[in-house]
């Protein structure tokens, strides 16, 4: 093993360039970022000018390639272990050198895209924590330079945990976390059911702007379609049960796509985690840098025993925190491989909690803010103005005010903090039931709020920071939350040990 | 992980309590600032309501112009009196491990950083602070924008000071760190 160490470490300590074959990588990928301009090429072919097309086609043909040659050559990379940094070069009329000090590095993922299985090549994330511009791709290196920097990966890991070797390494257990075909086809047919229906409802809309753009009219003949339909019952039930098809269809495809083959090694001191049918993801965690581990369980999914585990490391801007590369999901994990992944991650189990509960204030406000308060304006607007006046609007508003009575009390009851000895752990949710944890120590701030209508029933909030994910609850007993953050306070100031 | 039997405290007992700490109000002379800012805002927003009131056909012919107008002098005396009692509410203590920044009228706020999570430390000094020898001290994190506290209105050579002071915290901390 050191041997190969060493001839690792002397290999990559010179400059070296990328895999020559990333030349076509680079080559399809900018294809595909500017697919559009590709357009140009269609106006003389319309005109029927065949030669003027095929020599704007190869021009831009040719444009992009050699782009992407320069891109290829001017891209230099080595490690330098004697400083803990890793370098690069790269640029032809702009030249930039970065170095990134290994702690610096959070993850180092291997991918490959489908063009990337073409040429048996792979791609190489470094995940950086800091600003954004610093993050470094090398596009394509070959199988064997990919195998090496797996080894390497560990050599900057230790580089940065030879700091902390205090902490008692657990033998180091090989045992992986598998999820079988079965169990994905589970996690895709009960998850994600929200999502999916906004996404095919944003696509919706895009696809009228779209027509609309073309200038092509549409709105007459939807209104007429609309308005010519019979809506009978069944009418609306086979509508409604495509959708639900659609939707869960849609989902079944993309998660046994994205996650088909899911399995996580762990290794003494990560978890090397590889997932994705055409798009094969390869990723090496490293514990110390989560900062929030999510579980989230439906009432569907509770039924069949399945949960989906997110896993937040430290994210450089918190726009992008819910859903980067940052994020490492497990769909539908049993409970013991939950707890197995937990006690890998945390080295510890959470032990005993102390669990606190909201005012039933916040059910109250929430309930006139957002069930109450609109349903009284439509009921006004409809009394008052002819502007509602549809047979149908009563009922609606009926709808309307008992759903969101019901939505407001779930979240009022799935509403749970649970303080243990080295964990915060808050649980919500309507459908969803989101179960977030983070460790005491790694909290970056405390945020307290009190607005004075509750001061007399000595309510608050709390939000507690970390460098991926935050945890917030609102309406709790404010003495109670004071007396938390003063224990949390007291394990973040007290410990020695870094955030990530 | 072995099972062993672990009955540790989840409530630590006599650890200091913030709510008891003595918060230290915000220089007086920085409601002069406030103060400058907010006129300078009122009279911009002045003009511009008088000659958009003038300009434009249709608010020429609202006819309650008169009720209007007093409704907008109205807002921006609330205005000037919520400045007012929201500066008083700001405030700021540094312990030995931690800073507290309070602030907020209709909903009071609290912040803690601990030292050992501050990143960096920023001294600002705007021009009408410069004329009071005034400045603010911003403090990041990685916890994200909307926690990095920015307290204004110290003296300049008091936040030269608290800078000072937990720069070297922090250095102290980063030194220790594993």
């Amino acid at each position: 093993m050191e041997d190969i160490k060493a001839s690792v470490i002397e290999r990559f300590s010179n400059f070296r360039k990328q895999s020559a074959l990333g030349t076509f990588i680079f080559f399809f990928e900018s294809i595909r970022k500017n697919i559009l301009n590709f357009i140009i090429v269609l106006f003389p072919v319309f005109q029927g000018k065949y030669t003027v097309a095929l020599f704007i086609f190869i021009v831009i043909f040719i444009w992009y390639g050699s782009a992407s040659f320069i891109k290829y050559y001017y891209f230099t990379y080595s490690f330098d272990f004697s400083k803990s940094e890793f370098l690069v070069n790269k640029g032809f009329l702009k030249k930039t050198k970065l170095s990134i000090p290994f702690e610096k590095i959070q993850q180092i993922n291997l991918n490959q895209n489908l063009i990337h299985k073409i040429f048996d090549l792979y791609e190489i994330q470094m995940d950086t924590a800091g600003s954004s511009s610093t993050e470094v791709d090398i596009k394509a290196v070959s199988k064997k330079t990919a195998d090496d920097f797996k080894i390497i990966s560990q050599i900057v890991k230790k580089n940065f945990d030879s700091k902390s070797t205090k902490k008692n390494i657990s033998e180091s257990i090989n045992k992986s976390l598998k999820i079988n075909l079965i169990t994905l086809v589970k996690a895709g047919l009960t998850s994600r059911y929200f999502e999916t229906l906004g996404l095919i409802t944003g696509t919706i809309f895009v696809l009228f702007q779209y027509l609309d753009d073309l200038k092509i009219d549409y709105a007459d003949r939807l209104k007429n379609v609309l308005f010519d339909t019979n809506y009978t019952i069944n009418f609306i039930l086979l509508i409604v049960l495509i959708i639900i098809t659609f939707v869960l269809t849609l989902n079944l495809i993309t998660t046994v796509i994205k996650f088909f083959n899911f399995s996580a090694k762990k290794k003494s001191e990560s978890l090397e985690i590889e997932f994705g049918l055409i798009k094969t993801r390869s990723i090496i965690l490293s514990p110390s840098k989560v900062q929030e581990f999510r579980i989230s369980q439906n009432w569907l999914q509770k039924q069949i025993k399945i949960r989906e585990i997110r896993i937040n490391q430290a994210s450089s801007d918190e726009s992008s925190a819910s859903n980067n590369r940052n994020t490492i999901k497990v769909p539908g994990c049993s409970l013991d491989q939950k707890n197995e992944l937990f006690e890998f991650i945390y080295q510890k189990k959470t032990g005993q909690a102390i669990k606190l509960k909201p005012n039933i204030r916040k059910f109250i406000i929430n309930f006139f803010c957002f069930s109450l308060t609109p349903s009284i304006i439509v009921t006004a607007i409809y009394l008052n103005f002819p502007l509602l006046k549809f047979s149908i609007t009563p009922f609606l508003i009926i709808g309307y005010l008992s759903f969101t009575a019901f939505v407001n009390w779930r979240l009022y009851k799935n509403n749970e903090l649970y303080f243990y000895n080295n964990f915060i752990k808050v649980k919500s949710g309507f459908w969803d039931i989101n179960t977030k944890i983070i460790e005491s120590y790694k909290i970056q701030s405390v945020v307290l709020t009190q607005p004075i209508w509750h001061k007399k029933y000595n309510l608050g909030n709390v939000t507690f920071l970390t460098a991926g994910g935050q945890i917030r609850v609102s309406t709790y007993k404010y003495d109670l939350l004071k007396k938390i953050v003063n224990n949390v306070l007291f394990k973040a100031e007290k410990t020695n040990r870094r955030w990530m | 992980m072995s099972e062993k039997f672990s009955n540790e405290k989840i409530f630590v007992k006599n650890i200091p309590e913030f709510e008891n700490e003595q918060i230290t109000p915000i220089e007086k002379d920085y409601y002069n600032v406030i103060a400058i800012n907010t006129v300078i805002t009122f009279l911009i927003f002045t003009v511009a309501y008088f000659i958009s009131l003038n300009a434009f056909e249709f608010l020429r012919k609202i006819e309650f112009k008169l009720l209007l107008t007093v409704c907008y002098f109205v807002f921006w005396f609330f205005l000037f009196i919520y400045g007012w009692y929201a500066f008083k509410k700001r405030g700021y203590c540094f312990r030995e491990h931690d800073v507290i920044y309070k602030f907020g009228l209709f909903e009071e706020t609290v912040v803690l950083i601990p030292f050992n999570r501050i990143q960096h430390i920023a001294l600002h000094q705007g021009i009408f602070s410069r004329i009071y020898g005034l400045a603010s001290l911003q403090f990041y994190t990685a916890g994200g924008s909307t926690t990095d506290i920015n307290i204004k209105g110290f003296k300049l050579e008091d936040a030269k000071k608290f800078k000072e002071f937990v720069s070297n915290k922090i250095e102290k901390i980063k030194s220790k760190e594993f």
